[in-house]
Parts: structure tokens; C-alpha cells; sequence
């Protein structure tokens, strides 16, 4: 219809024509695909490792939610956010495909309680000493950060990930986890809960931090 | 909480409870300013808080791994189906 005026158009036949713009159609999808996708592909995979915990479910998880956001990328209004949605398919994915498989044990996830309350726990210890232990968690290995997030339970892990690394609203890690906002909100609590326990006693193991119990 | 004998009590209840949705900018203007503000005075919830910031940091910066080349590899030839095959 946009080439009416072109002679040769007209010529070629409805048929012809019509084919011709679906594939053009198709193809011009692919490549908007791949122009958005790919640059994508070192965070998927990041994420993917995050959830599978292994580099060859994880490649596998990432290649499938490639095909599975490709299927579905015609509903994906542009403009949007892409990171999100394909993080939305990809933990589906996870969910209906990979958790089923893999037999490592999972740590349940209890979302109701206040967490707030367990925090004061770790409040008491006076600010002296946190100090201390604010730049021995600076000192620790890489290995022993990406230790302690891979350990915490997985719902964590993800909700931490979402909203520490990726940087997503809460709102946004709602949908992509399809769970209240709430939900959200306590499971970052236990998670980075969890995580600054473990932070704090690889700290300690490596003799980082001066001896505690001495706290106020 | 309150460990430090801090004048604000209530701030610290709140700094404490709000602690990670403060970090998020996940709270209305006013509960941010107020817990902003209450950092500024406390010296207690000011090292709890720059503890979770250094955690917050090192989790972003550990969790930054590039795919492997055959990885991207077969989402390159995967792609290069979609455009051809019409699906």
C-alpha cells in the first residue's frame, strides 16, 4: 500500500506483494531483535547464573529465552523496558523449566514475617566496631561476595539481584517475579539480611575484622 | 537499635525498618528526607548504613560476568534462523 504509484508494484501482484512485505516484515523484526537483544546477552547471562548457578544451564536458560522473547517480542511495546521483560520470560523459564531439573535443595521461603525485627539483631553491635567492619567487607574477595549471594536463598538471591545489581524498582521486580510488592520488599530484607550475616563472618574467618562480643 | 543512646529514637525505628527501601529511593519524598536527615545526627544508623552500602556495591560489581563466546555464538545463529526461516 505504500508503493501504489510504483509501476513495477502494481505489476508484481497482490499475492507477491503481500508475501513480500511479510517476509520484509519478519525479517525487519529479527534484526530490530537482534540489535536489541544482543547487547543484552553479558546481563542475561549474568542473571541466568544467578538463577541456574552453573555456566552450561545457565547458557541454556539464556538460548531459551532468546527463542521464547523472540516468539513474543511482537507484544513487546518499544519504549518500554526490554531489560525487564526479558527478565520477566527468563525467570518463567527458569521456573517451568530449570528448577524442575535441577535437584539442588532449595531453601523455602517464609514472606510473612516482619523483617524488620531481625534486623535490630545485627543493630547492637556499637558503630565503633562497624566501622571496622564496613572496610573489612571492602577488602574481602569477589570470590567471597559472589560465594555468599549464590548461598542465600534463591527467591532472595533473585529479589537482591533485581534490585541491587540490575537496579529495578520494586514495582518492576514485581512483575517480573509476579509476586506482591510486598513480597518483594520482604524478600530483600531477608536476603540482604542473610547476606551481610555471611559478608560479616567471611570477614571474620579471614581475621578482618578485631574479635566481637565486645560491642555495646 | 538506639545502641548508641541517640536523641531521635524514633528516627532510628525508622531508619531501621526503612532501611533498604531508603537505599532504593523506594520511599515517599518525605519519609527519605526524614530518615536523610536522621543519618545526618546518628552516628549508629550512619555506620549500619554505609555497611549496607558497601554490601550493595560489591554485589553489583561481583555479579558482572560476560557470556561465553559460544554462548553468544548460538544466539547469534538462533537469531540468524528467525530472519530466514519466517518462522
Amino acid at each position: 500500500m505504500l508503493l501504489l504509484d510504483d509501476p513495477a508494484t502494481i505489476v508484481d501482484g497482490v499475492g507477491a506483494l503481500g508475501s513480500r512485505i511479510m517476509a520484509d516484515s519478519e525479517a525487519d523484526l529479527a534484526e530490530r531483535f537482534e540489535a536489541e537483544v544482543i547487547p543484552l546477552l553479558d546481563t542475561l547471562y549474568a542473571g541466568a547464573l544467578r538463577m541456574a548457578r552453573n555456566p552450561d544451564d545457565a547458557s541454556d536458560l539464556v538460548q531459551e529465552t532468546v527463542e521464547r522473547a523472540f516468539k513474543g517480542f511482537k507484544s513487546f511495546t518499544p519504549g518500554t523496558n526490554l531489560r525487564a521483560w526479558l527478565f520477566r520470560i527468563m525467570t518463567n523459564a527458569y521456573i517451568n523449566t530449570y528448577r524442575k531439573k535441577q535437584r539442588q535443595p532449595q531453601q523455602s521461603s517464609a514472606d510473612d514475617v516482619e523483617d524488620w525485627q531481625m534486623h535490630k539483631a545485627a543493630s547492637h553491635t556499637s558503630s565503633g566496631l562497624r566501622s571496622a567492619e564496613v572496610e573489612a567487607l571492602d577488602r574481602l574477595p569477589d570470590s567471597d561476595v559472589t560465594r555468599a549471594l549464590s548461598s542465600i536463598g534463591e527467591d532472595y538471591r533473585l529479589a537482591v539481584y533485581y534490585a541491587d545489581v540490575e537496579g529495578f524498582a520494586y514495582k518492576e521486580i514485581a512483575e517480573i517475579m509476579g509476586t506482591p510488592v510486598g513480597t518483594v520488599m520482604s524478600r530483600l530484607h531477608r536476603g540482604r539480611k542473610q547476606l551481610r550475616e555471611l559478608l560479616e563472618d567471611y570477614a571474620a574467618e579471614r581475621g578482618l575484622v578485631p574479635e566481637s562480643g565486645e560491642g555495646s | 537499635m538506639n545502641a548508641g543512646g541517640c536523641a531521635d529514637p524514633q528516627g532510628c525505628e525508622d531508619a531501621d525498618r526503612h532501611l533498604y527501601e531508603y537505599q532504593h529511593h523506594e520511599l515517599t519524598p518525605e519519609v527519605h528526607r526524614r530518615i536523610e536527615e536522621h543519618l545526618v545526627v546518628c552516628a549508629h544508623c550512619q555506620a549500619l548504613y554505609r555497611e549496607e552500602e558497601v554490601i550493595q556495591r560489591r554485589v553489583a560489581q561481583c555479579a558482572c560476568e560476560s557470556a561465553p563466546e559460544p554462548l553468544r555464538a548460538r544466539v547469534v545463529a538462533l537469531i540468524a534462523t528467525f530472519r530466514t526461516s519466517g518462522r
